[in-house]
């Protein structure tokens, strides 16, 4: 018994003793992850009677770079920050289901950008292609909004009445104002996709800043006299920082 | 002799635990597969702009790192766009289909490396952050010019639909502003500097557009020094070094911008967020009087210098609307004091 108690024991010191490896210099394994300018456990200020020297190591920040015949500079040197300039959407499968004539379909996606890192952002958006049955090649076209109420990839306008089809998306504020102003606030201002390899900027701000969020809704609504059939396509979504 | 054969068991019990508890625990991590197809996708690059300037031949290689914050694997491809500044001047950038480098198949010597491979594509881990490598390698007969492009990392999208949807790919970017060659002497010109002639209070928004007539990016910097009807230099705002692509114009912000959690930036981000493009802001609140803004501006570290000069007005027209009813009561109680006077 006193054994089995004992062997118990030891198989208890070994787990908790036990230590995952971690890589220096990036330092991190599935456990958790340690993110550093600098590695100061190797820095230090070394001195003697001619010289005086002030180094560190493992330099992952805003930095110079220099090799035979050329400079780098990489990130602004006006930032210190070395946030990642980071980008998000919540879903990437946008499902209508079964799509009825005359019954709009609404469908969301947050888009957020922390662009700690840099001064000033854009995320522009487009499509593959309008959302197509492959098998036929048949297409629901992009949206036009109301009649009078005429919409383009670059200019959003009102598109309310289910008497109006297409396809179409919507850029609403939830924190910061990056959405582009001709949504005018308004979740009843729609624009159609620019098609690929157009594109337009669907969030945009200036200044550095996190966790901008803008939700986009999708809406899509089709005519009694649009094909059955199964329709997709692909948009794309790219978050690129000012230069 | 009891003893030994029991240290002897134990010892072989610890042999082998603390060979299977590493096994196991690899085991773990070999079937710790999270689901393929992510739902949300979120991702980051670090840095956000490579600024190369070269000369031939060099071969460039820069390390950053890309990270994926989901708790489900990314894979993404890897793009080079070509861009050229947007119209709005503020930094954002247009991507081009077409465009006339002076050499067009530069581009092909771009290179990411993952180690010792060079990839067009990865996959990243939950939670995972990759260290990778930009190479450009430029041989001895390249010609001079600059090259700007977009390193694009997209999440793929899944190619098999049962249902009628959209299927949304993410993508991240970081510039690159590559200059070879040596470079001529920078030019330019300022090509606006203005504000409101007339301000009730501050801050005092101003307009700096400059042009970049070289043939290859800038990193201007410079000041703006405001003095008061006195004389007295009472207001400075550091103008932010924000790059210039080559023959076009920037609407430069003030340094207080690059940092949102700091007090001066406080002070002035309504205006900030009131104006659709960027401009240079004196956080001063309380003015009157007229006042002279001066702006110099250096367009890289050896010239060319340049200096501009206007002159705006501030009246408190809020203090004024305070005011303007006391000061008439007090005429009113003047005037008929003189009048009652001039009956006695």
């Amino acid at each position: 018994m006193n054994k089995v108690i004992f062997c118990l024991l030891l198989s208890a010191l070994y787990l908790i003793l036990y230590v995952a490896s971690v890589n220096a210099q990036t330092m991190s394994n599935s456990l958790y992850m340690i993110r550093m300018g600098n590695l100061n456990s190797i820095s230090g200020r070394p001195t003697g009677s001619g010289f005086k020297l002030l180094y560190t190591s493992g330099q992952t920040g805003p930095g110079l770079y220099s090799g035979t015949n050329y400079k780098v500079r990489a990130g602004f040197a006006y930032i210190k920050s070395i946030i990642p300039f980071r980008f998000s959407i919540t879903n990437t499968i946008i499902d209508f289901g079964i799509v009825s004539p005359t019954s709009p379909v609404l469908r969301t996606s947050l888009l957020t950008v922390s662009n700690g890192s840099a001064y000033g952002y854009q995320v522009t958006v487009s499509d593959n292609h309008n959302l197509r049955n492959n098998s036929s090649g048949v297409e629901i076209p992009q949206t036009a909004c109301d009649s009078g109420y005429t919409c383009t990839t670059g200019t959003a306008n009102q598109w309310q009445t289910s008497l109006a089809y297409g396809f179409g998306y919507n850029c609403t504020n939830i924190s910061g104002t990056d959405c582009p102003t001709d949504f005018a606030g308004s979740t009843h201002y729609y624009r159609p996709f620019a098609a690929s390899p157009s594109a337009v900027a669907v969030m945009r701000g200036v200044a550095v800043g996190k966790n901008k969020v803008a939700q986009v809704t999708y809406q899509l609504n089709v005519s009694g006299g649009q094909a059955g059939g199964l329709y997709t396509n692909v948009i794309n979504y790219i978050a690129t920082p000012n230069f | 002799m009891k003893y030994f054969v029991f240290s002897i068991k134990i010892l072989t019990i610890a042999i082998a635990i603390s060979f299977v508890f590493p096994m196991l625990n690899t085991k773990y991590q070999v079937l710790d597969t999270s689901s393929a197809q992510a739902q949300s996708v979120d991702i980051g690059i670090y840095p956000p702009v490579f600024q190369i300037q070269a000369t031939t031949p060099s071969d460039v290689k820069i390390p950053f790192s890309v990270e994926n914050f989901t708790n489900s694997s990314v894979p993404l491809t890897i793009a080079l766009q070509p861009f050229s500044a947007d119209q709005t001047e503020d930094g954002n950038i247009t991507y081009l289909q077409a465009v006339d480098y002076p050499d067009p198949n530069l581009p092909e010597r771009i290179q990411v490396w993952d180690g010792d491979n060079s990839i067009g594509a990865l996959t990243l881990g939950p939670q995972q952050k990759k260290d990778l490598t930009l190479e450009v390698q430029i041989p001895d007969n390249e010609p001079k010019g600059d090259y700007y492009l977009s390193l694009i990392f997209s999440s793929d999208t899944n190619s098999s639909n049962n249902t009628n949807s959209s299927q949304a790919s993410a993508g991240i970017a970081s510039n690159i502003l590559l200059s070879i060659g040596p470079v001529g002497k920078a030019s330019g010109d300022i090509e606006d500097f203005s504000t409101p002639f007339l301000v009730a209070k501050g801050p005092v928004p101003f307009t700096v557009r400059v042009r970049n007539t070289s043939d290859h990016y800038v990193t201007p910097t410079g000041n703006i020094e405001i003095t008061n009807m006195f004389g007295q230099i009472i207001g400075k705002v550091n103008l932010l070094p924000v790059n210039i692509l080559a023959n076009t114009i920037r609407r430069l912000p003030d340094s207080a911008q690059s940092n949102p959690n700091s007090n001066d930036y406080q002070n002035i981000k309504a205006v900030v967020d009131s104006n659709s493009f960027p401009v240079a802001i004196w956080p001063e609140k309380f003015l009157v009087g007229p006042y002279t803004a001066k702006l110099t501006l250096a367009m890289s570290d050896s010239g060319p210098l340049f200096t501009k000069q206007i002159v705006f007005f501030a009246f408190p027209l809020e203090y004024l609307a305070a005011i303007l009813p006391i000061i008439g009561l007090i005429i009113f109680i003047a005037v008929r004091v003189s009048r009652s006077r001039k009956r006695l």
